[in-house]
C-alpha cells in the first residue's frame, strides 16, 4: 500500500492538468524533465510553477500509461539526459483532454460571468 | 504496474537517480546563467527540486509491490530479532507449541468423533432413523451396538421408502472367531442387502453382500472382510476369497474385500468382518426364554437404520414422513406379550430422521462432554500462554521504545511500525503452530488410547482435513493477534518525542504505563484459578473413585467368561458348570471360586421392579438391580455378610425361591427391621407368573455394572434356581497366584470338564481401572493443564514484577535516599502484587462458579462448587503468587540508593 504524498493528493483535476501540460510540452519535440518544467513556466509567463517533486512521478506515471516514451540522449551542452517524447496514444489523449478542458472552462465562464467587480 | 517493471525496479531506481542528478545539473547551469554564484545556484536548485530521496521513493513505489516487499523485509527483520533472542524465542515457541498442540489434538478428536462425515459419496444425503426425544418407552433385550429397532420394525420401515432412494439396516457386535478355547474377538458388522450399494462401496476383490444374500430364512453364510482385517489376517492375499472362516463356531465363506476407506458406519469402531443381517440367527442362536431367533423376536432391539434421501428431499421432509408412518409401523410389529398399560405408552413413541452423514457412534455420547471440556481447558491454557507472551512482547517493545520513536520521527507510519512488530509475533505464531501440529499428532493418538479400554481403543480417522487445518490457522492468527497486536499498538501509541524523552533521565514510570501488564497478570491469575480448580475437582473426583469401597475385593480376582459350544451339553449346561466349579475349587492355588450370571464392572446389568406384596402394583423406586450367583460368591469377592446365610445345597429348583439382598435394599424396603425371612415378589416375564422370593441373607452394599453408578438396591438369586439356564456364564476365581499362572490353572480345570468351551479372561483390577479410565484421563490431563497454568502464571507475575522493579529502579533509589526504609518499599511492592492477585482471584472465582455446572456431570460425588476445593485452589495460587512476587520485591528493597541514582 503506497503512502499517498501530498502531491498525489492534489486531486484528479490538478493532476490531470499537469499531465496535459507535460503532454503539450513534448508534443512538438522530445524534451528532458528540466526543459519540460521550464517550458511550462515560461509559456505561462511564470504563472504556473511546476513542483519539481511531482514532475518526475508524473512523468513516470505517463510513461507507464503509455502516453509518453523515454530514451536517453545527449543535451545541447553534452550532458546525458532522459528525454521524453509523445506516443500516438498520448496525442489522442491530449486531444481528448484538451477539448474536455475547453468545455469545462467554457462552462465555468458561463457560470461566473464577466469578471467585473460589483459593489 | 507489471512484473516486468518490478523485476527491473533496482535498475529503474538507478535510472531515476541519474535523471534527477541531470536535472540538478541543468538547474545549476540555469541559475548560473542568470548570474548566481555556483554556491547559490546549487542551493537554489536543491530548494526547487525538494527532497530528491522522496521523489525517488515515490517513483520506486510505483515500480514495486510495496506491500509484499516490506512484508518480506519485516519477516527477515523478525527472523533476525528472534535469532538474536534465542532464550525468548525458545520460551515463546515452547509455550505456543504446547498451547496450540493441546488445542489441535483435542480438536482433531472432536472433529473425528463429532464432526467428520463418513467417507462415502454424498454423505449429506444420508439420514439416520431413530427414536425422537430422550425417553423412549420400550422394553426388551438390547444386545447390539445400535439398539434402535427390532428386525420386524426394520422390515416394516423398509417398506416406507418414498422420500428415500435407498435404505439399509445394520448392527454391530463382537464376533468370536475361535471355535473352542480362548475367545478371539473381532468387530462384526451385520449388513442388510442394500448397505454397500446405498453407501456406494465397491469391492477391491470379490463381491460384497447384496440383496440375494440377505433374505430371511435363506440368508447365505457369506462374509466380507474389511481391508485392514484382510491385510492383518490373510496378508492381503487374493486367495483369501473363497476360503471358509469360523464365526461363533459356524462356517462362513469369504466372498469379498471392502476397500480400505470403508470402515463401517460407526465412528470409533472399525469393522473386521461383515455378514448378512438376516444371517444373525445362525450366530446368535435362539432365545432360551422364547425359543425365537433375533429376527422373529419382537422385543430384541438390535438394528440401526440409515437411508439416503432422494435429490431435493430435505431432512425435515424425510423426518416428517418417518414420523407420520411411525404408528402404522409400531402397530404392525407389536410383541404379543405386551400388556395394554405398556402398549399405551409404547405407541406414543415417534421416529425421526436426523442427518446421518457422520454415522452412528456410541462413543460420541461417552466422550462428547469430556472432549468439549478438555478443549475448553486447553483453550484457557492457550489464553494464559498468550497473555504471558503478550507481557514478554510488551517488555521487549518498551525496551525498543527509543528505536520505535526514531522510526516514527523519521516518518515511518504507525501502521508500518505496528506491522513490523507484528511480523515477529506472526513468525512465532506460525512456527509455534507448526510445532504444535506435530505435537498434536502424538497427543491425539495418546488420547484415543486413553479413551478406550485396556484391550480395545477406538478407531478414529485423524487425517488432516480442512476443518483441522482451518482450526489451526485460526489458532495461529488469533494467538498472534492476542499476544502481538496489543503490545504493538501500545508501543507505537506515544508520540515520538515523549517516547524519546522517556528513555532519558528523570522520568518515573506512571501507573498507566503498566496498566495493560497488570490487566494481563490479573487475567492470567483468574484463568489459572479456573484451571487449578478444574484440576482439583477432577482429581478429587478420581480419588473418590479410587478409594471408594465397591463392597468387594478386586486384587487377585479373575473373571472368566465361559460359553459352551457343544450343542448337546448346551441344552443342559448346569451340571457341566457345577462340575467346573467343583474342579476349580479343588485346583491348587485357587482358594475361592464362584459363578455369577453378569460379572461385576462389565457394564451390563439387569434391573426389574419388585412388589412388596402380591397385589402391589406400584412402581417402587429405585428399581432394584438383579443378578444370579452360586454359593461362595461373597466369600470369593470378600464381601461381608451382615445377616442370614449364603445360598446352599437346599436352594434348588422346586424349593422356595431364596434371595440375598444388599444393605441398600434392606435400608430402602425394610428400614429399621431385619429383612431376613421377609418376602417380596416379582413378575419376571411380561404377563408371566408371579414369583415369590424369601430373603435369606443380607450383604454389604456393593457396586454392580460400574464404579461410577450409584449404589442401588441389589437382589441376588441362586443360579441353581434358574429354570431357564443361559448358555454362557462367568466364573469368579480368587487366587494368590500370579495372573498368568492363575489363568493357566483355571483354564486347565475348566477344560478338564469339557473341551468344547470358549473362554475369556479378565482380571478384576484391570476391569476396575478400565471403568474409571475416563475419570483418570480427566484428572491426569486437567492436572497437567492446571500445573502448566500455574507455571505460566507464576512466570508471568514474576516477569512483570521484575520488569516493574527494573523500570522503577531510579524512583525506588530516590525514595530510599529520601528516607523510605526497606520494609516500606517491600510493603509497597507486595501490596501491588496483592491487589493484582485479589482481583484475579475474585474474577476467577466468579467465572468458575458460573461455569461449574458444565463440569458437574463429569464429576463423581464432588460438587462443582465444593468450598473446600475452592479454598485449596485459592490458597495454593496465593502462596505461589506470593513467592513469585516476593523475589522481585526483595530485590527492589535491596536496591542501593546511591548506585541507582548515579546510573542512567
Amino acid at each position: 500500500m503506497p503512502r499517498r504524498t501530498n502531491a498525489e493528493k492534489g486531486g484528479d483535476f490538478l493532476q490531470g492538468t499537469l499531465d496535459m501540460l507535460i503532454l503539450k510540452t513534448v508534443l512538438l519535440a522530445p524534451a528532458h524533465g528540466h526543459t519540460i518544467a521550464h517550458v511550462i513556466e515560461q509559456n505561462s509567463a511564470d504563472v504556473l510553477q511546476v513542483e519539481h517533486g511531482s514532475l518526475y512521478p508524473a512523468l513516470y506515471r505517463l510513461e507507464e500509461q503509455g502516453l509518453i516514451a523515454s530514451f536517453w540522449g545527449t543535451s545541447e551542452n553534452n550532458r546525458k539526459a532522459k528525454y521524453y517524447r509523445i506516443t500516438p496514444a498520448g496525442r489522442r489523449y491530449l486531444h481528448q483532454e484538451h477539448s474536455r478542458w475547453e468545455s469545462l472552462v467554457q462552462a465555468i465562464r458561463q457560470v461566473l460571468g464577466p469578471a467585473t467587480e460589483k459593489d | 504496474m507489471g512484473w516486468r517493471r518490478y523485476k527491473r525496479r533496482t535498475e529503474l531506481d538507478a535510472e531515476c537517480a541519474l535523471e534527477l542528478e541531470a536535472h540538478l545539473a541543468f538547474e545549476v547551469e540555469y541559475y548560473e546563467a542568470r548570474g548566481m554564484t555556483p554556491e547559490q545556484a546549487r542551493t537554489a536548485a536543491h530548494l526547487k527540486l525538494g527532497n530528491a530521496t522522496t521523489i525517488k521513493e515515490t517513483v520506486y513505489r510505483m515500480n514495486s509491490f510495496v506491500f509484499l516487499e516490506s512484508l518480506w523485509q519485516d519477516i527477515r527483520f523478525g527472523f533476525r530479532l528472534l535469532r538474536k533472542n534465542l532464550g525468548f524465542t525458545a520460551v515463546a515457541l515452547a509455550s505456543l507449541a504446547l498451547g496450540i498442540g493441546a488445542n489441535a489434538a483435542l480438536f482433531q478428536l472432536v472433529n473425528a468423533v463429532l464432526l467428520r462425515s463418513l467417507p462415502v459419496h454424498n454423505a449429506q444425503e444420508l439420514v439416520r432413523i431413530h427414536w425422537k426425544g430422550p425417553n423412549v418407552n420400550r422394553n426388551g433385550n438390547f444386545w447390539a451396538r445400535p439398539s434402535d429397532f427390532t428386525y420386524a420394525q426394520w422390515e416394516a420401515l423398509s417398506q416406507k421408502r418414498e422420500p428415500f432412494s435407498g435404505m439399509f439396516a445394520w448392527s454391530g457386535t463382537d464376533f468370536n472367531l475361535a471355535p473352542v478355547g480362548e475367545v478371539r474377538r473381532v468387530k462384526g458388522l451385520y449388513a442388510s442387502g442394500d448397505l454397500f450399494q446405498v453407501l456406494g462401496v465397491t469391492p477391491v476383490a470379490g463381491r460384497l453382500i447384496g440383496r440375494e444374500d440377505d433374505r430371511r430364512g435363506v440368508a447365505t453364510a457369506v462374509a466380507v472382510l474389511s481391508h485392514s482385517f484382510w491385510q492383518r489376517e490373510y496378508g492381503g492375499q487374493p486367495s483369501a476369497i473363497g476360503r471358509t472362516m469360523m464365526i461363533e463356531g459356524h462356517p462362513f465363506q469369504i466372498v469379498g474385500i471392502a476397500p480400505a476407506w470403508f470402515t463401517g458406519v460407526e465412528v470409533g469402531t472399525q469393522f473386521d468382518v461383515a455378514v448378512p443381517l438376516a444371517s444373525a440367527p445362525v450366530l446368535t442362536g435362539e432365545n432360551v426364554l422364547t425359543g425365537k431367533n433375533v429376527l422373529d423376536d419382537r422385543h430384541s432391539w438390535w438394528v440401526g437404520v440409515f437411508a439416503r434421501m432422494r435429490p431435493g428431499v430435505s431432512v425435515q421432509q424425510a423426518s416428517a414422513y418417518v414420523e407420520a408412518n411411525t404408528r402404522g409401523i409400531l402397530e404392525s410389529t407389536l410383541h404379543p406379550g405386551w400388556l395394554p398399560d405398556f402398549l399405551k405408552d409404547f405407541l406414543k413413541n415417534r421416529m425421526e430422521a436426523v442427518p446421518g452423514g457422520n454415522g452412528h457412534s456410541d462413543l460420541r455420547n461417552d466422550v462428547e462432554k469430556p472432549l468439549w471440556m478438555l478443549l475448553a481447558i486447553a483453550g484457557l491454557v492457550l489464553l494464559i500462554a498468550c497473555a504471558n507472551l503478550a507481557n514478554l512482547m510488551l517488555a521487549r517493545a518498551s525496551a525498543r521504545q527509543s528505536e520505535i520513536a526514531i522510526r516514527l520521527s523519521l516518518g515511518a507510519s504507525r501502521w508500518r511500525v505496528v506491522r513490523q512488530l507484528l511480523s515477529e509475533s506472526m513468525l512465532l505464531a506460525i512456527f509455534g503452530c507448526a510445532l504444535g501440529a506435530i505435537l498434536a499428532q502424538f497427543l491425539s493418538r495418546y488420547l484415543i488410547v486413553s479413551f478406550g479400554s485396556s484391550q480395545d481403543s477406538p478407531f478414529l480417522d485423524l487425517s488432516l482435513d480442512w476443518r483441522t487445518f482451518g482450526f489451526m490457522l485460526a489458532l495461529a492468527v488469533l494467538s498472534c493477534l492476542l499476544f502481538g497486536l496489543v503490545p504493538a499498538l501500545r508501543a507505537t501509541r506515544n508520540s515520538p518525542g515523549a517516547a524519546m524523552k522517556a528513555d532519558g533521565r528523570g522520568i518515573t514510570s506512571t501507573h498507566e504505563r503498566f496498566g495493560l501488564q497488570r490487566i494481563l497478570v490479573v487475567s492470567q491469575i483468574a484463568l489459572s484459578l479456573i484451571l487449578v480448580l478444574t484440576s482439583l475437582l477432577f482429581i478429587r473426583s478420581f480419588t473418590k473413585l479410587m478409594t471408594l469401597d465397591p463392597g468387594f475385593r478386586e486384587n487377585g480376582v479373575l473373571v472368566v467368561a465361559v460359553d459352551i459350544t457343544d450343542p448337546e451339553v448346551k441344552k443342559k449346561p448346569m451340571s457341566a458348570y457345577d462340575q467346573m466349579l467343583d474342579r476349580l475349587r479343588h485346583s491348587p492355588g485357587i482358594d475361592q471360586a464362584a459363578r455369577i450370571q453378569l460379572a461385576p464392572l462389565s457394564g451390563g446389568y439387569w434391573n426389574d421392579s419388585i412388589r412388596l406384596d402380591a397385589a402391589d402394583r406400584d412402581k417402587r423406586q429405585p428399581v432394584p438391580k438383579w443378578n444370579r450367583i452360586s454359593d461362595g460368591y461373597f466369600r470369593t469377592m470378600g464381601t461381608t455378610m451382615y445377616a442370614g446365610r449364603d445360598f446352599d445345597a437346599h436352594d434348588t429348583l422346586g424349593a422356595p425361591e431364596a434371595a440375598i439382598v444388599d444393605q441398600t435394599f434392606a435400608d430402602r424396603y425394610f428400614p429399621k427391621q431385619s429383612p431376613v425371612g421377609r418376602v417380596f415378589y416379582n413378575v419376571p416375564e411380561v404377563g408371566g407368573k408371579l414369583h415369590q422370593y424369601q430373603i435369606v441373607g443380607v450383604v454389604k452394599r456393593l457396586k454392580y455394572e460400574s464404579l461410577q453408578s450409584d449404589f442401588t438396591p441389589m437382589v441376588f438369586l441362586p443360579v441353581a434356581q434358574n429354570d431357564q439356564p443361559d448358555s454362557g456364564t462367568n466364573f469368579m476365581v480368587h487366587s494368590d497366584l500370579p495372573l498368568a499362572a492363575a489363568i493357566a490353572t483355571t483354564r486347565t480345570a475348566l477344560e478338564h470338564v469339557n473341551r468344547g468351551i470358549t473362554l475369556e479372561f479378565h482380571s478384576l483390577p484391570v476391569l476396575a481401572d478400565d471403568s474409571i479410565r475416563r475419570e483418570s484421563l480427566m484428572a491426569k490431563l486437567s492436572s497437567i493443564f492446571g500445573l502448566l497454568a500455574i507455571v505460566l502464571a507464576t512466570i508471568g507475575l514474576y516477569g512483570v514484577k521484575s520488569y516493574i522493579v527494573a523500570q522503577r529502579r531510579h524512583e525506588i533509589g530516590l525514595r530510599l535516599a529520601l528516607g523510605a526504609d526497606r520494609p516500606n518499599i517491600l510493603r509497597m511492592m507486595l501490596t501491588q502484587s496483592g491487589v493484582m492477585l485479589v482481583a484475579g482471584l475474585v474474577v476467577g472465582t466468579l467465572v468458575a462458579l458460573a461455569a461449574g455446572r458444565a463440569a458437574q456431570s463429569l464429576l463423581f460425588e464432588v460438587k462443582a462448587n465444593d468450598p473446600a476445593t475452592f479454598i485449596l485452589a485459592i490458597a495454593g495460587l496465593t502462596l505461589v503468587s506470593f513467592i513469585a512476587s516476593l523475589i522481585p520485591a526483595l530485590k527492589a528493597a535491596g536496591i542501593p540508593p546511591m548506585a541507582a541514582l548515579r546510573e542512567e
